[in-house]
């Protein structure tokens, strides 16, 4: 995994991040849980690819996994699609910024909270927008929150753990460790 | 072994967001089930709106003559009306959202609102 140039590197973790992301978020739609608690699993590869590649990088990963995953599960621009996009970006563009700008205070369990939040946040507030358009669907909002806590805590540690294991690994740390 | 992977600052934020979606829940409530309202209407107009937290007794005039609605308890009733039935008083007090009573001879329109969900799916007018 030694030499190559580094834009190679990057396009090789971008592919291998939406991939492991695509397949998180297709298994994911199978859970029988609740349509809207979803664990956001397919969320780690944003983490990781946010971490290690910056945030240009890691919106490549998200779109890519939100449009292929959407495009295998035939949801393609259906008003689940916009649930699935909208959260997902929300959730990227908070935990840009806060890796940013508070990246010495959180590591990846913090992020990744403030990230479901704001994703089961942005998610009501489009279901009130666009569906609802009702006040009351603002009831949910402790369900959420709480949701979004404990599953952007759940999904950050796996990430905290991935990314510490990548560290550890010697090819894979070849393989990122150019990439600034 | 968990804490390994968690900054001090990760741990609080965590905490901080958990007493928030506590706290949400208090907000929530007295947001959406504290704040029924009853809406008088009188010939199709709104006349006037009263909280179900508050006792009080208010007089209305329709076509025909006064109508007194009055809140106790958390209910809504009419207790004096012009009309010549009485049927709007027999009605009763009522308290839920989407609840209704009507008297007919006045032109008077009695109803709860707000309170979060109907309890009716919907209402066929």
């Amino acid at each position: 995994m030694t030499g190559g140039s580094s834009a190679t590197r990057r396009l090789v973790l971008i592919a291998m991040l939406s991939a492991g992301g695509l397949v998180f978020f297709v298994f994911e739609s199978f859970l029988p849980l609740l349509p809207w608690l979803r664990p956001g699993l397919g969320n780690v590869a944003t983490i990781i690819a946010l971490f290690l590649l910056g945030f240009r990088d890691a919106t490549k990963v998200t779109l890519l996994r939100i449009i292929l995953g959407s495009l295998v599960l035939g949801r393609l621009f259906t008003p689940v699609f916009l649930f699935a996009f909208s959260g997902g970006i929300a959730s990227l563009v908070v935990m840009g910024l806060v890796l940013r700008y508070l990246g010495r205070v959180f590591g990846p369990v913090g992020i990744s909270a403030l990230g479901a939040v704001a994703h089961n946040t942005v998610q009501l507030g489009v279901a009130y927008l666009v569906f609802v358009k009702s006040m009351e669907v603002f009831i949910f909002m402790p369900v959420f929150l709480l949701a979004g806590v404990v599953t952007g805590a759940l999904t950050g540690l796996l990430a905290a753990v991935v990314l510490e294991k990548m560290d550890k690994h010697s090819g894979l740390r070849a393989l990122t460790s150019e990439a600034p | 072994m968990v804490l390994r992977y968690c900054t001090k600052g990760d741990i609080v934020l965590i905490v901080v967001l958990f007493v928030l979606s506590a706290g949400s829940t208090a907000g929530v409530r007295t947001l959406f089930s504290g704040g029924k309202h009853v809406v008088v209407e009188v010939d199709g107009r709104h006349e006037m709106e009263l909280s179900l937290d508050r006792d009080v007794t208010e007089t209305v005039r329709g076509p025909i003559g006064e109508t007194v609605v009055t809140v106790e308890h958390g209910k809504v009733r009419i207790v004096k009306s012009d009309c010549p039935h009485k049927y709007c008083i027999r009605m009763g007090a009522i308290s839920r959202s989407g609840e209704v009573i009507v008297c007919v001879p006045n032109h008077v329109v009695v109803k709860v609102t707000g309170g979060g969900k109907d309890e009716f799916d919907g209402i066929a007018q």
